[in-house]
C-alpha cells in the first residue's frame, strides 16, 4: 500500500525539481540585461494609458453574480433534461428505452422544486431592480 | 583551459538548445499572416523544427517574426516589443514588405524592417510560400548554432570577446517619432 505512494511521491519531486532545475539554469545560463524597455509595462507597444488598476462599476459584479445562478440552473437542467425518461418511469427501462412499468412524476416533481426555488430568487433580483443595466 | 571547455562545448549545447526551441512572437501586420498561420498548421508544421509555440508577450518570446508592412506609425511599437524580448533574440523578416517595404513606395512605408530593428534572416516572396519559411528558419537555425544571431554577437561583444565590427549592423536606429 505505501509502495504505490512512494512511486506519487518520486513523481512529485521529480516534477517539482525538474521545473526548479529549469528555472534555476534560466537564471544561470541566460545573458540578464535589464532595461526600461524591459519594465516597461506590454501594452502591444502601444504607449500605457492609465493605470491597470482602474475601478468598475459595481454593475458588472452583479451581472456575474446572477450569470452564476443561470449558469447552475443551466448545468442542472441538461443532465436532467437527458436522463428524463428514466426519471419518469417507476421502474427499469426495457431494452428499446420503452418503460416497463407505470409512469413516474418523480423527475417533474424534483425539477419543479429546483425550479420554483430559482424562480423565488429571480423574483428577487426582479424586484430589487437588479436585472436591468440603467 | 575551463573557460575554453565553456565557450566551446557548454556553448555548442547551448545554442544546440536554443535553436530547437525558438519560441515566436508573431507580428503579424498584413496579409503575409495566412501563410505564417499556413506554415504552423499541421500541413507545414512548423513545429517539426521546434518552433511551434507562439508567445504573445515579447518576455516569453526569442524569436521575432515580423510578418507584413510596417508602417513608420507602427514603428516605435515594433522598436518596444523587440526591445522587451530577452537576449538572446532573434529576427525574421517575412516577406518582401518586412524586408525591404516591398512594392509600396511611399511616405507612410518603412522601407524594410531593419530601419527600425537587427534582422538576422529575410524570407523574400510576396507572400512566401510556406517552404521558404521553413527553408528561412533553418537558416537561421544555422546562424544560431555558429551564434552568429545579432543579438548573440552583441553579447559576445558586451563580454568582451572579439567580434568583426561589420557584424553589428550599423542600421539599428530608432525610428522617427520613437522615445
Amino acid at each position: 500500500m505505501e509502495s504505490d505512494y512512494i512511486s506519487t511521491a518520486l513523481m512529485i519531486i521529480i516534477g517539482v525539481g525538474f521545473a526548479l532545475a529549469l528555472t534555476a539554469a534560466a537564471k544561470y545560463l541566460g545573458p540578464g540585461r535589464p532595461s526600461k524597455a524591459k519594465d516597461y509595462p506590454y501594452e502591444c507597444g502601444s504607449e500605457v494609458i492609465g493605470s491597470p488598476r482602474a475601478r468598475f462599476e459595481i454593475k458588472f459584479y452583479q451581472v456575474a453574480i446572477l450569470f452564476l445562478v443561470f449558469d447552475i440552473e443551466t448545468a442542472f437542467l441538461y443532465p436532467w433534461a437527458l436522463r428524463y425518461r428514466e426519471l419518469s418511469c417507476a421502474g427499469p427501462l426495457g431494452p428499446d428505452g420503452a418503460c416497463t412499468a407505470g409512469g413516474s412524476f418523480f423527475g417533474l416533481t424534483e425539477i419543479l422544486v429546483f425550479m420554483s426555488i430559482l424562480i423565488v430568487a429571480l423574483t428577487y433580483v426582479w424586484r430589487k431592480r437588479a436585472v436591468g443595466w440603467e | 583551459m575551463g573557460l575554453e571547455i565553456y565557450n566551446t562545448t557548454v556553448q555548442a549545447a547551448v545554442n544546440w538548445a536554443r535553436k530547437f526551441s525558438l519560441f515566436n512572437y508573431p507580428f503579424v501586420t498584413a496579409c503575409c499572416g495566412m501563410e505564417f498561420m499556413s506554415t504552423a498548421a499541421p500541413k507545414y508544421d512548423i513545429a517539426r523544427f521546434g518552433a511551434e509555440f507562439p508567445r504573445f508577450s515579447p518576455r516569453q518570446a526569442d524569436l521575432l517574426i515580423i510578418v507584413g508592412t510596417i508602417t513608420e506609425r507602427q514603428a516605435p511599437a515594433l522598436r518596444r516589443v523587440y526591445d522587451q524580448m530577452c537576449e538572446p533574440k532573434w529576427v525574421i523578416a517575412f516577406g518582401v514588405c518586412a524586408s525591404t517595404g516591398g512594392f509600396y513606395q511611399n511616405y507612410s512605408t518603412v522601407p524594410g524592417a531593419d530601419q527600425i530593428i537587427p534582422v538576422d534572416v529575410y524570407i523574400p516572396g510576396c507572400p512566401p510560400r510556406p517552404e521558404q519559411v521553413l527553408d528561412g528558419l533553418v537558416l537561421l537555425q544555422e546562424r544560431i548554432q555558429r551564434g552568429e544571431g545579432h543579438s548573440q554577437i552583441v553579447l559576445k561583444a558586451e563580454a568582451g570577446h572579439d567580434v568583426p565590427i561589420a557584424a553589428i549592423r550599423p542600421r539599428d536606429k530608432q525610428p522617427h517619432g520613437a522615445k
